[in-house]
């Protein structure tokens, strides 16, 4: 009898996970955005490779479905990119959970993710994991608050020394 | 597909000494994969409420904070998860009552009980540890006192019940006497501490000063080696029983003698004489607690195996703790017993004496006419009204080397048998006992390595 966690974790949590994403079309289709249950078995998919490949385990749905809850609304998701961004968001989240040394709950880095990808990220994936995300996992391996901004810091010195 | 756990019923039996100690859980569900009496159903099944467990702990331990954690941590929960189940199941009386539970109850009831067990082996060493400190003998062994001090306080602060049972935290350097089992976590600890406490309470039977200078003729009187002080004060207590000695006195036991008593003897034969040997002892002891003497006989076997393997090599004092001889000649020191007087001027002293009135008088007309130690050997034996308290009185007067001398003969040879010593030997070796049991740590220090300078020459006619 194997206790192989990761074994029991991909058989155990694939129905409850495919299922919960399934659920958020409930939510989601008001932004005109569903998705297929084959999409939703690739999601999750993703979503396990994701965990492998970061060192991490899940039991239970997973933070995709808050994915979607935080993202259908977007401006800048529609129904042609909406899979391949989730897929993109999905990979990034489980990446810079590690990054951020697990400092940083589920839902606020969601949030942070939500209000970059909505803002001076424009809907890209790829300037949200550059920028955004880069910028907060260096905060805090830094020893930082996860929003210090050094730009500002920097500026402000300047100005002093000019003085 | 048949859900239910009637499978689990057991079709044969399962070797306790199988199973792990430090995984029950995960080895009882093995061996009984192994011989069939575990479906492959009943194993999902159960590894299914497993999940489950692991699941609401990794939630607990999150707080909601993630869904997701390293998989190191959740392999160190689901350990956790697993040790505890384990505790409840090594509850029942045999692997197969615990299967039937497995079999009836709910996982995560099973897994309470664990939590109650794990909760009351904590209880169990938190009320152990402050006797271990308070009755720790100062036998000047660093990782003795370091262990138990030091390192199971530091397991008591840093144990995490909740999530990491299986974790033992400390490496618990000093060894105890017997064998240790395959054990981890709490279970360890409690087993741990349960035989310091146990080999405390027997050490408590003898002089603290008096162990450290028996480690010091063992060449182990570095406070800093790791050996268990247990093994060799009770070794040396029944090799002294068995050689007619005081066993409550731990001094180091007569080579010649330990030959004679084990000469060859099998290993059965010297752990029956062991075991006789501790019967007395804990009887002289008036030791009553049954898990100390369980102790001891436990001991037994390990210490017969050690002496047996002395005796192959034909020297059974090997095994024991023996006066150390000099190693460098220029810390030899001989000291003669001298001429003795003629039979006739002997015999004349020997009737003054017994003609003196009071002690003191005696004692005057011993340091006037006696000039040889040899003399005053046999004076001291011959006068049977000196009762041992005043024979002290006249060693005090000995010069060191002289008495050294004289307590290395009563020791060393055959003659150390109380059993082959006159009426008047005995009582001199009493009062050498006595009297240097007056005396300071330093004092018996500085004595036992004067011990060890000292060569006799023969008596001179």
């Amino acid at each position: 009898m194997s206790f192989e966690l990761i074994k029991l974790s991909s058989e155990i949590a694939e129905k409850q996970a495919v299922s919960s994403i399934l659920d958020c079309n409930r939510y989601s289709e008001r932004y005109g955005l569903q998705l297929s249950e084959k999409a939703a078995v690739a999601l999750n998919k993703t979503r396990m490779k994701a965990l492998n490949a970061n060192g991490r385990i899940e039991f239970g749905g997973g933070a995709i479905d808050k994915l979607i809850y935080a993202f259908c609304d977007s401006p800048y998701m529609e129904e042609q990119n909406y899979e391949s961004n989730l897929h993109d968001l999905i990979e990034a989240f489980y990446y810079y959970k590690n990054e951020t040394l697990d400092m940083i709950s589920d839902d606020d880095l969601i949030e942070i993710m939500r209000v970059a990808f909505n803002g001076d990220c424009r809907g890209s994936v790829e300037m949200l994991v550059e920028t955004a995300l880069e910028k907060v996992a260096r905060n805090i391996r830094n020893g930082r608050a996860p929003d210090y901004n050094e730009e500002l810091c920097d500026s402000t010195g300047e100005q002093d020394n000019d003085d | 597909m048949t859900t239910d756990r009637d499978s689990l019923i057991s079709r044969g039996a399962i070797d306790p000494s199988e199973l792990s100690g430090s995984k029950y859980f995960e080895s009882l569900i093995s061996a009984a994969t192994d011989r069939g009496v575990f479906s492959v159903e009943a194993a999902e099944k159960l590894q299914y409420e497993l999940f489950e467990l692991i699941a609401m702990k990794t939630e607990q331990y999150n707080g909601g904070f993630s869904s997701s954690i390293p998989t190191e941590l959740a392999r160190s929960l689901a350990d956790g998860v697993a040790y505890t189940v384990g505790a409840a199941l090594k509850r029942y009386a045999t692997p197969e009552a615990a299967l039937e539970a497995l079999k009836n109850e709910k996982l995560s009831s099973i897994y309470a009980d664990g939590k109650l067990s794990v909760e009351s082996l904590l209880s169990s060493v938190r009320r152990m540890y402050p006797i271990l400190v308070r009755t720790l003998p100062d036998t000047g062994n660093i990782t003795y006192s370091a262990t138990v001090k030091d390192g199971i306080r530091g397991f008591l602060k840093k144990y995490n019940p909740e999530y990491e049972p299986q974790e033992t935290i400390i490496t618990a350097d000093y060894p105890t006497a017997l064998p240790f089992p395959d054990l981890t976590g709490v279970e360890f600890i409690e087993e741990y501490v349960r035989r310091i406490y146990n080999e405390n309470r027997f050490l408590s039977h003898f002089d603290a000063a008096e162990i450290r200078i028996l480690l010091e003729h063992s060449g182990q009187d570095s406070g800093e080696l790791i050996f268990n002080v247990f093994s060799e004060v009770l070794k040396c207590s029944l090799g002294n029983e068995l050689c007619g000695k005081n066993p409550l006195r731990p001094s180091p036991c007569a080579k010649s003698r330990l030959c004679e008593v084990f000469s060859g003897l099998t290993k059965a034969g010297i752990y029956d004489l062991l075991r006789s040997a501790a019967t007395k002892l804990i009887d002289l002891m008036g030791l009553t607690n049954k898990g100390v003497c369980d102790y001891i006989f436990a001991a037994l076997p390990a210490i017969s195996t050690e002496i047996g393997a002395a005796v192959g090599l034909g020297d059974a004092s090997r095994a024991f703790i023996c006066r150390r001889t000099p190693t460098h000649a220029a810390q030899t020191v001989t000291v003669s017993f001298g001429n003795k007087m003629p039979d006739e001027k002997y015999r004349e002293l020997i009737d003054r004496l017994e003609e003196c009135e009071s002690f003191s008088e005696k004692q005057a007309v011993i340091f006037e006419e006696v000039k040889s130690l040899g003399d005053f050997t046999d004076v001291v034996c011959d006068l049977f009204d000196l009762t041992v308290q005043e024979i002290a009185v006249l060693l005090s007067r000995l010069t060191p080397y002289e008495l050294a001398a004289l307590d290395k003969r009563l020791s060393d040879s055959d003659e150390s048998d109380l059993s082959v010593l006159s009426d008047g030997e005995i009582r001199l070796r009493a009062a050498i006992d006595e009297y240097l049991s007056g005396q300071t740590e330093e004092y018996r220090a500085r004595f036992s390595e004067l011990g060890d300078m000292i060569t006799i020459e023969d008596d001179a006619q």
